[in-house]
Order: structure tokens, then sequence, then C-alpha cells
């Protein structure tokens, strides 16, 4: 799991970014679930980095469900980038795509 | 065609096709480069051409299209049109992965990756300097009436191994699946356990599957989710009709609209050279069928019985008089003797060559060694040493890691080696053997060896607690301690150092043992030790009350008789065991699970020291009964899943013992010495 890139420069101070690995696999939700706590309370805008996802379990798009549900809640905003067709496709056959914007973003 | 239920041949095909894969790449490794010989090409454009065929028949359009690709090239190559490089060898290779990664997809088990199929495709193709070739799809689709599917997953079935998006795709594939997701349960992200699912979905399924082909879809999850399917009301829909012609190598999204709304489900065939490819493709070895494991594990079970009732039997026929039932006796021995036999023979179907994880090997120690400018050799004794499916199955990911950290972290650079006086090559030394009921799978290095002072270091700067004056096997055990690393640097082949903890973890979850020994400047040899099968497990039976429990005799470390003084009692109303120098945790099992003793006081019964994950209890039992072969059932399958219980077994006597499950019983003690 990629650190949490919580140091762009370019964007307000306190926006930061979560790299997302190509194996979103059941063996990463632990590590997952720790980069997205760390940044669930973020007051600024933070992008999930999703251009490498290649494989993903429902473990991990529950997470990703949870973390854009507590951040929407709470007023904040949370964009993809670049996410892949194995991530959108995987969140529609879930049924998750409404609660994960996946489905309007094309940053 | 379209009247003839494909989808049940799938299993098959998806097999055969990951073979072919595996016998493709294995001959592509073989392959010499400037010297191919006819054979090995042959081999290899036979088995991209049974994928394709096969795709075709069953509709895997994307697959049919991407193999049609790698087939032309290695047509090319077979008619000497085509000198082979070692760039088409590595193109080559890497369509097999790409190849591999859609079988999966489409198979259900992960989402394929459309850009990796897309990029080698046009690589492919370049190579070929060809336009796209003609995949002409022609849609048969039809919809009926379907089935309203309410599923609700058990919190904890992705510990099962078990992923509802699987499971859901395979719905998707039955017809037109308009999938709603009830996402009510979920709380917020910092109360969650990232590894409990707290989803459900309701499917409405339109098409013309019957029930039982939606019931097969959840076959692997019935025990795991609570399941509802309904007819659907109406039957007027009409299915979708026109599927739009791809191009070849494009690929067929999984579910093309984001919300699985209208998807068609066009049944594609993929008509190619006038070819019916179902003719073409090889049926395997001609003495051997491909029968499925839930078949063998049926009979496995059938025949576990039957080792009871003979056992029940010859328990009675001990009480027999030997003289006046000759005959029956004679012929209850008979019957032990085959029921074994029968038993043996059984066991052995579900038997694999251990080659089947050995040889995913070669490859990544070819594509490891050249991302790390290594020189690296590998050597595989004893591939055709058999153990069990599941065994294999779950072994494939521990092993792969150890090869890992060997080739990161064990074996030096030419260069060192080279200065070490050392062949510039290092070796790699994969080893199995049978040794009594075990198998022995040994991964040896010729590498640096472990550094005993560097570990010691990485322990305490770690905060790992180290015994005192450690001798060097409890120095090694060190590196199984979660989170340990002494890499320099963290790198993408052996990862963070995460791992050897969970290799152990695994190891132990099969009932096995792992070892570490290490010579300085001459390598390190890890030897992970297993149980044949893990339909049969060697208990120590124990006595509570009137209920007897098995213990896995691999987590017996010994048995004792306390002496007064030698239990005490803690403040919070724990009571610990003093052996010698260290005190355990007492576990007295009928309080555990609440069964009446006549010796309720623990000097009045035997402890028996258990271990697992590094970690000991004693608990306490009436008595040792003996040490048996035990066949598991599921008490999960027959009964329901109860705590510090891993399975039961039915003894001699027709009795039900439940075989302890010692890892959380051991678990469970550490909670509480931490709370």
């Amino acid at each position: 799991m990629s650190e949490p890139n919580a140091g762009n420069p370019s964007a307000s101070p306190a926006a930061a970014s979560v790299s997302l690995p190509a194996d979103l696999g059941i063996d990463v939700a632990a590590s997952l679930y720790r980069d997205l706590l760390a940044q669930v309370d973020n007051p600024g805008v933070v992008t999930l980095e999703a251009q490498d996802v290649a494989r993903i379990h429902t473990a991990a798009l529950q997470l990703f469900c949870m973390f854009c549900q507590d951040r929407r809640t709470a007023g904040r905003e949370t964009h993809w980038r670049q996410p892949t067709e194995a991530l959108r496709s995987a969140a529609a056959l879930l049924g998750v795509t409404t609660l994960l914007q996946l489905a309007r973003q094309e940053a | 065609m379209s009247n003839i239920d494909l989808s049940r041949f799938h299993r098959a095909f998806f097999d055969e096709s990951l073979e072919g894969l595996d016998a493709m790449e294995a001959a592509l490794l073989r392959l010499d480069v400037g010297q191919a010989d006819a054979e090995t090409i042959n081999l290899i454009f036979r088995s991209a051409h049974s994928i394709k065929g096969g795709a075709g028949t069953f509709g895997f359009t994307a697959v049919a299209g991407f193999t049609h690709l790698l087939e032309t090239l290695l047509e090319r190559v077979r008619s000497g049109q085509r000198q082979v490089s070692q760039a088409d060898v590595d193109l080559l290779l890497r369509s097999v992965d790409v190849t591999r990664a859609m079988l999966r997809a489409a198979d259900g088990g992960d989402a394929a990756d459309v850009d990796a199929v897309a990029r080698l495709g046009a690589e492919l193709e370049q190579a070929l300097e060809m336009k796209p070739a003609a995949v002409a799809p022609v849609a048969v689709a039809s919809a009926a009436a379907g089935w309203k599917i309410r599923f609700l997953p058990k919190s904890d079935i992705f510990a099962s191994g078990n992923d509802p998006l699987r499971i859901l795709r395979e719905l998707d594939r039955l017809g037109q699946a308009r999938i709603a997701c009830d996402s009510q349960a979920l709380p917020a992200l910092a109360d969650a356990a990232p590894e409990t699912c707290y989803l459900s979905w309701t499917v409405e399924l339109r098409g013309d599957c019957d029930e039982g082909a939606v019931r097969d879809v959840f076959a692997w999850v019935e025990d795991e989710c609570e399941l509802e399917i309904l007819p659907l009301p109406s039957a007027e829909e009409e299915g979708a009709k026109d599927a739009q012609p791809p191009a070849a190598g494009a690929v067929a999204h999984p579910n093309p609209s984001p919300e699985g709304r209208g998807a068609e489900k066009p049944k594609l065939k993929v008509v190619e050279g006038g070819k019916e490819p179902t003719q073409e493709r090889r049926s395997g070895d001609a003495g051997s069928i491909r029968v499925g494991t839930e078949k063998i594990d049926a009979l496995i079970n059938l025949v576990g019985e039957l080792v009871i009732t003979q056992a029940m039997l010859q328990q009675i026929a001990g009480n027999l008089d030997p003289v006046q039932n000759e005959k029956l006796l004679q012929g209850l021995s008979l019957l032990d003797r085959n029921t074994r036999m029968l038993q043996e023979a059984v066991m052995a179907t579900r038997m694999l060559p251990v080659d089947a994880v050995f040889s995913r090997f070669p490859r990544m120690v070819r594509d490891l060694s050249t991302k790390l400018g290594k020189q690296i050799r590998l050597e595989t004794v004893g591939e055709g040493t058999e153990l069990d499916k599941g065994v294999i199955e779950r072994i494939a990911d521990p092993l792969t890691h150890l090869v890992r950290n060997s080739l990161d972290h064990g074996l030096e650079n030419a260069g060192q080696r080279i200065a070490a006086g050392k062949d510039p090559t290092g070796t790699i030394t994969l080893r199995a053997a049978h040794q009594g009921g075990h198998i022995v799978i040994e991964v040896a290095d010729d590498g640096r060896g472990l550094d005993r002072e560097r570990i010691l270091a990485k322990a305490a700067e770690r905060g790992i607690p180290v015994p005192a004056n450690p001798v060097d096997a409890d120095v090694w055990q060190l590196i199984f301690a979660p989170g340990f690393s002494t890499a320099e640097q963290v790198t993408d082949v052996s990862g963070r150092g995460v791992g050897m903890d969970v290799v152990k973890k695994n190891v132990q979850a099969l009932s096995g043992q792992i070892e570490i020994s290490t010579r300085p400047g001459q390598g390190t040899c890890v030897t992970i030790r297993l149980p044949l099968t893990l339909a049969i497990l060697d208990g120590m039976s124990v006595r509570v009350g009137d209920d007897i429990f098995i213990v896995p005799l691999n987590c017996v470390v010994e048995s004792l008789q306390p002496q007064a003084g030698q239990v005490r009692t803690l403040s919070a109303g724990a009571r610990v065991v003093k052996v010698r120098n260290e005190y355990l945790p007492l576990a007295p099992l009928h309080e555990l699970f609440r069964i009446r003793t006549d010796a309720p006081e623990p000097e009045a019964g035997i402890l028996v020291l258990l271990e697992s994950e590094g970690r000991k209890v004693a608990a306490q039992v009436d008595e040792l009964v003996g040490q048996q072969q035990v066949v598991i059932k599921s008490l999960e399958a027959n009964y329901r899943r109860v705590g510090g219980i891993s399975g039961a077994t039915i003894l001699g006597d027709g009795r039900v013992a439940l075989i302890l499950d010692v890892a959380e019983l051991v678990r469970g003690y550490a909670r509480a010495a931490a709370a």
C-alpha cells in the first residue's frame, strides 16, 4: 500500500491524495483501512489516485464506500483520479457507483 | 448449439486453458532463441490455438480475440515466415500473463485489466503489422422471466476466502442483472473492521436460467450468507438483440453500464476461418478424466464414514467369542484391510504433484533476477512428490514469499559473490520429499545467510522481545515476528518486511511447522513440514468429564500433572501455571465448555501444554486417553460454528468428539492477558 501523499504543494494546504496500488485484494484491506482512516477527517479535498487499480476485492470497495460516505456526511470533498475500468466495473457490479460518486467523475 | 447449456463445461475450459498457459510458459522459458525446435514451437502454438477455440465456443470473445493475435504470430513462426527473437519470447510471455488474467477475469476471480489487454494487443498487432482480425460475434440472446435474489452475506464472509464481487459477477453472466446494494448497515469508517462485510444486495436477474443455475452461483457461500431466491412476476421482457461487433482485441467489459442496468447479454460465437474450434481441442491425457473436486470430497467423506462404521464394528467384535465367531471375525478383518486400502486410494485421487506449485517459480526467478540485476539459477528436486490439492493451493503463497525473500535478501549480486569467492550465479533450490506421514518442502539458497547481530539489533530497534542469552534458533525465530525486516531498503520484490509472520501463520493454519537453518556466508534453508492431507488429523484424545476432545498433535508440547504450588491465582482471578521458568495461562477446559467434572482442581487433573503462533497455554483435562488419526468433519456444515472448536470427528464407539481450535484458545488467553 502506498503512503498517503499529504504534501501536494499545488493544491490547498490541507489537500491530500491516497495512492492506490494495482492489487486491492483482501490482504491489503488492513493497510488500505489505515491509509483511508488517516485521511477521512482531512478537511481539504482528498484525491484517490486510482489509475493503477487492476484487481479489487469487495472489502476494499466497501472501505471506499465508508470513506466517501463519512466525508460526504461531513461536507468534505473526495475525488477519484483516473479510476480504471477494473474499478468502475467492480463498483457497478456491487451497485455502489453512486455511493462512490464514480459515475460523474472523470478527473 | 444454443440449446446446449455450455456453462457446465466452463470449469473444464478454464482448467484446461490455464494448464495450456502453464505448458506454454514452460516451453517459452526453455525455447532456445535462434535455434527454436519445431516441437516446442508446435506445443506453444497448440496451447494458444486450443484456448482460442475454447474461448470462441464459450463466448469469451475478448479472450478469443486476444489469443487469435497470439496464434497468428505463432503460426508465422511455425511456418518459418518469422524467426523467433528474444523480444518475441518476452512479448509472448507477457501475452501468457495477460491471457491468464483474462481467463481468471472471465472465471470471475478478478477484474480484467482492460488497459493491459489493449496495450499488449496493440504490441502484438505491431509485431504482426496487420489489421485487426475479423472476430465476428453473432448475437443470439433472448430474455425470459427471471429471479429476484436477496443476498445477505454473513459479516465474516471475507475471512472464509469468498468475495461477493465474484458471486455478483457470476450472476451477472447468467442474464441481465439489476444489482441494488443495501449500504444501510455501513458503520462510520472509524468504527469499521476492514475485513468485515456490512453490505448486502438485491439482484433482479432477467434471463432464461433456471433456479438451479442461480443456486449454483452461491454453492460456495451457502453457509456464509442468507439467501432468498424468488421468481420475478412478469416474463414479457424482450431480450436485447443487437450487440455491436467489437474490433479484435477489444475487450468485453464485465459489466458495461455503470449501474448494470439494461446490459446486453449476447451469447457470442466467434467465426474464424470456418473451422469448428472444439474439434481442435485436445482432450488432455488419454488416460485421465477431469472430475470436480466436490465429487472427490463427497467420496472422501463417504469413505470417512465407512472407516468410522468399520471401527465401530471392530470395537463390538472385540467382545465376541473368537472361536464361535471365527468366520465373522475373519470377514471383519478383511473389511478392515479393504477399508483402509479404499481410504488410501480415494485420498490419492486428491493428490497432485508439488510441481503444480513449483512450476510457477522458473518464470518468477527469471523476471525477478533481471529486475534485481542478479544471476540466479533455480533448481527443483522432488517435484513429483504428491500432496493434497487443498494443501498445494494454500502453500503456494507462502512458498512464493520465501522464494522472493531468497532472491531479494538472501542472494548477493554477482560482484559481492565473486568478492566472497563464490560462483557469481546464485542458486535457489526447491526440494520436496515425503517423510513419514508428512511432506517436507525446503527453500534453500547459497547466499549470505542470516546475520545474527543484525537480527538482534533490528529486534531491539523494533521493540520485539528477545529471550535472555538467545541461542541461534531463538534468533532466527525473531524473523517470524510481525513487522520484522532487516532489508536496508524496502523493495517491491519482497515488500515491506511484513510477511514472514504471515508465512508462519499460513503454514501453521495447515497444521504444519516451519524452521530455519542458516550458515553465515553459505546460505539459508527454510524447511516447511506439512501433513499430506487436511482431511485427516493426528490427534491426542483427552477426557473432560464424560466428553472426549481431540487436540491436534502438532500443537501439543508436553503434558504434566501439576504439583501443589505450581498453579497460582492472579488478582483478576485468572490462573497461571509455572512450568520450569515460564508462567503459562491455565485453561480449564471444563470451565470453558461448561462440563461437569469430578476433578475441578488443576492438581487433580492433567495439564496439556499447547502451542500456537509462538504462544503457549496449559489446557486442563481429566485424563489423556490416547493418540489416534481422526477424520475431520465440519461442525459449521453440520451444526454451527462453536468458539474454541475447529471441527468434530466420530469416535470408534459412535460418539462425537470435538476438535480443539488451539490457535483460537491461545489467542483468547493472550487477549485476556493483554487486557
